[in-house]
């Protein structure tokens, strides 16, 4: 598939993504993705160790921050955090019910499934095809983008040189309990993402200087094979046809209404099916 | 006719009280080879960024005086039309690789000038030839080494065919024998009758190449006090402190370091060397439990490194490495080093350690903005500040200047002095030379 079917498809996945949270297609576009993954020889370790650490926070504050619902599992006791004039800014425990509880699960899978769809991207297309892609007319987006692609892989490296750097400095990463690890680990960002801006800044004064201005030749043009056009409009329509669903109110689901099972339309199961070429076209590859 | 001509310049950068550079000259002539040299924070880079417009266009600031670079007025011109007369490269190759093939790397530049693709094509070729670079066109720029990333750097620069080269500490990434290549090849380039202005510390192997050389003005000369001379001597009959039998080591079940055997005693000074990727750094962060050993042992004080968690290593051991910025994280730069302090649960002298690494009048600036010699002593200061028995330093003199180098090798004789033992990473022969107790040379991780 060529980049700018990579760019559809991520388009198509986060345009699935945020328009439900019925949590039976935020479970199968889960299983896509995960398939896709799976399609390039990549472990499943890496998604689920990071989709249940940014689970945490969306299930906490559902559960304990969100007082909506009828069905009441249970109750712990109510703490009210006020800030000033007394005036209440949350209140943590009191009823915690059934509805706040699938809340914090979908809203669990919807992270995870956004976070999977950029890695999707990321991990198929390069920094130099999305340059190309840019329009001519926008020579802050390309390098943005360039710069952005580049970030990832960079910010990993960097944050493991940091902690290394503490370590050596008595900063507990890897020992003590689990809240002082979690601690010394937060306090790892401030400096990792210093660290990357200003990479990214001296990579932009390189690609200033080298004269980058938006406007440029391509040396080297990506082929539009017969099944790109076929992917391209295969995409096209699937995310016509979400956006339908949507306005439609068929991928509609709220669980703070009444806990029912969620419902499931045919038609929904359309872009899914459309998600799956990059998944076919990477097992046909390998 | 002069390729370059900085009249009068004084600059300072958005935000900054003090001036990068105060009432600058310096005339380049058509087809010369110039050497600038200086003390960090001198105000090489600034010079090298004024060369191609990146100042005062791409960073803002206060500027007065007159630049012309090729005939052109820098102020006048946009660095994309400088681009194509002035050719930029930078100390650090990894930040300034933009695509992820070496062909496409070479061709960015070439499409920003909008050339058609037969041209595009041949330049490619043409440079690759010239730089001896063609076996890595079809390579992806993440699997180079650093001197393949300095050389396919110089060479997308090169492919834009510029008529003055600027090259800001180029070899600071690169082992003897890439920096002699690189040498060699800007000797040639010159000959070609390319303009080469090199900012450079390798002030030795460059000045051959140079027809003349260029000292930058220092406001700070004169105002340093003498340096106390150290007495330190090689010795060999100390207690072991740092004993490695049969190490095996690396990353993901594959060893980079095999069977290496030494021992480091108090007041010996261990030097590891050899060329780049022969696995110096992989071996050396398993002194201090940033590696496990996959086969045989590390003990450091008498502790077993694979019993031990780096954090409790630290108190008997320090680790610097190669970037010091990694070991750069507070406010302020005495902040640093009770940062150390506090996690290592000592006691220290803060105030005794920033003076005796002359930092004492940057006690409250931020540390990232000291430059690069001053990062490498404050770096130094705050692991030194919890005063360990060994200390393992990765490249230490990389890109600082003769007088940073000399007080760093001064702090390292004054650690040795007290009984304590130090393991340097190092492609500097020199530093060998003045330091090493021994040395061993690694060769594909032997």
């Amino acid at each position: 598939m060529n980049t700018l079917n990579w760019g559809l498809s991520l388009a198509l996945a986060t345009a699935y993504c945020t328009f439900t949270y019925n949590p039976a297609y935020q479970l199968l576009l889960l299983a896509v993705l995960s398939a896709y993954t799976l399609s390039k020889r990549q472990s499943l370790r890496t998604y689920i160790k990071t989709g249940l650490l940014v689970s945490a926070v969306p299930l906490f504050v559902n559960v304990f921050l969100i007082h909506q619902g009828k069905t009441v599992l249970f109750t712990i006791p109510k703490t009210v955090v006020v800030a000033g004039f007394n005036v209440p800014l949350l209140i943590f425990g009191g009823k915690i019910t059934a509805e706040s509880a699938a809340m914090g699960a979908i809203m669990a899978v919807f992270i995870t499934n956004m976070m999977a769809a950029f890695q999707a991207f990321n991990n198929s297309t390069t920094p130099d095809a999305v340059l190309r892609l840019m329009p001519q007319s926008m020579p802050a987006a390309g390098m943005v983008s360039s710069i952005a692609l580049r970030f990832i892989p960079t910010v990993i490296r960097d944050y493991s040189s940091i902690r290394d750097a503490q370590a050596s400095r008595g900063v507990k990463v890897n020992t003590g309990n689990t809240h002082s690890r979690m601690g010394n680990q937060l306090k790892l960002i401030a400096p990792t993402v210093l660290t990357s801006l200003e990479r990214g800044f001296n990579l932009a004064e390189s690609i200033a200087s080298r004269g980058y201005t938006g406007k440029r030749t391509a040396y080297r043009k990506e082929e539009w094979m017969k099944t790109d056009k076929i992917c391209s409009g295969a995409f096209a329509a699937a995310i016509a046809i979400t956006c339908c669903l949507k306005y439609a109110g068929l991928m509609e689901y709220w669980p703070y209404d009444s806990l029912v099972i969620p419902p499931i339309s045919y038609a929904a199961l359309i872009p899914l099916i459309a998600l799956s070429i990059p998944v076919l076209t990477e097992y046909e590859s390998s | 006719m002069k390729a370059v001509e900085i009249r009068n310049v004084s600059y300072r950068y958005p935000g900054r009280k003090e001036y990068a550079l105060k009432n600058f000259n310096l005339t380049v002539e058509e087809g010369e080879f110039v050497l600038v040299k200086g003390p960090s924070g001198s105000g090489k880079s600034t010079v090298c960024r004024l060369m191609n417009g990146l100042i005062p266009n791409y960073f803002g600031g206060e500027i007065r005086g007159s630049v012309n670079v090729g005939g052109l007025d820098v102020g006048a011109h946009t660095v994309a039309e400088m681009s194509g007369r002035v050719g930029l490269v930078f100390q650090d190759p990894e930040n300034q690789i933009i695509m992820s093939k070496v062909e496409g790397e070479i061709a960015f530049g070439l499409e920003n000038m909008m050339l058609s693709s037969k041209e595009i094509r041949e330049r490619i070729r043409w440079v690759a030839q010239r730089l001896g670079i063609t076996n890595l066109l079809s390579r992806g720029t993440e699997k180079l080494s650093g001197g393949e990333k300095q050389r396919v750097v110089l060479a997308s620069v090169l492919a834009m065919r510029p008529r003055i080269l600027v090259l800001d500490e180029p070899s600071s990434q690169l082992d003897p024998e890439g920096r002699r290549g690189l040498f060699r090849l800007l000797a040639s380039l010159k000959d070609d009758g390319l303009t080469v202005i090199i900012v450079e510390h390798n002030i030795d192997e460059v000045s051959p190449c140079a027809d003349r050389t260029f000292e930058m003005p220092d406001e700070r000369k004169g105002k340093a006090g003498k340096t106390k001379p150290r007495v330190w001597k090689r010795k060999k009959q100390g207690e072991v402190l740092l004993d490695v039998r049969r190490l095996s080591g690396g990353y993901d079940g594959k060893a980079v370091v095999r069977d290496v055997d030494l021992v480091v005693r108090a007041g010996e000074c261990l030097a590891v060397t050899g060329r780049n990727g022969v696995g110096k750094t992989t071996l050396v962060k398993h002194f201090n439990g940033l590696l496990a050993p996959m086969k045989g042992s590390v003990k450091v004080c008498g502790l077993d490194t694979r019993d031990t968690p780096t954090e409790v290593l630290a108190t008997c051991v320090a680790y610097l490495p190669q970037n010091p910025q990694d070991m750069l994280f507070c406010d302020t730069a005495e902040d640093e080093l009770r940062f150390t302090l506090k996690h290592l649960g000592v006691e220290g002298d803060v105030e005794g350690t920033l003076k005796r690494f002359g930092l004492i009048k940057h006690r409250l600036d931020f540390p990232r903005d000291l430059s690069v010699g001053e990062k490498q002593r404050l770096a130094l200061a705050a692991v030194l500040v919890g005063d360990p028995k060994v200390l393992v330093l990765d490249e230490p003199t990389r890109g600082i200047d003769a007088e940073a180098r000399d007080e760093l090798v001064g702090a390292i004789r004054d650690f040795l002095a007290r009984g304590r033992a130090a393991v340097i990473v190092t492609q500097d022969r020199k530093l060998v030379k003045e330091m090493a107790s021994d040395e061993i040379r690694m060769g594909d991780g032997r």
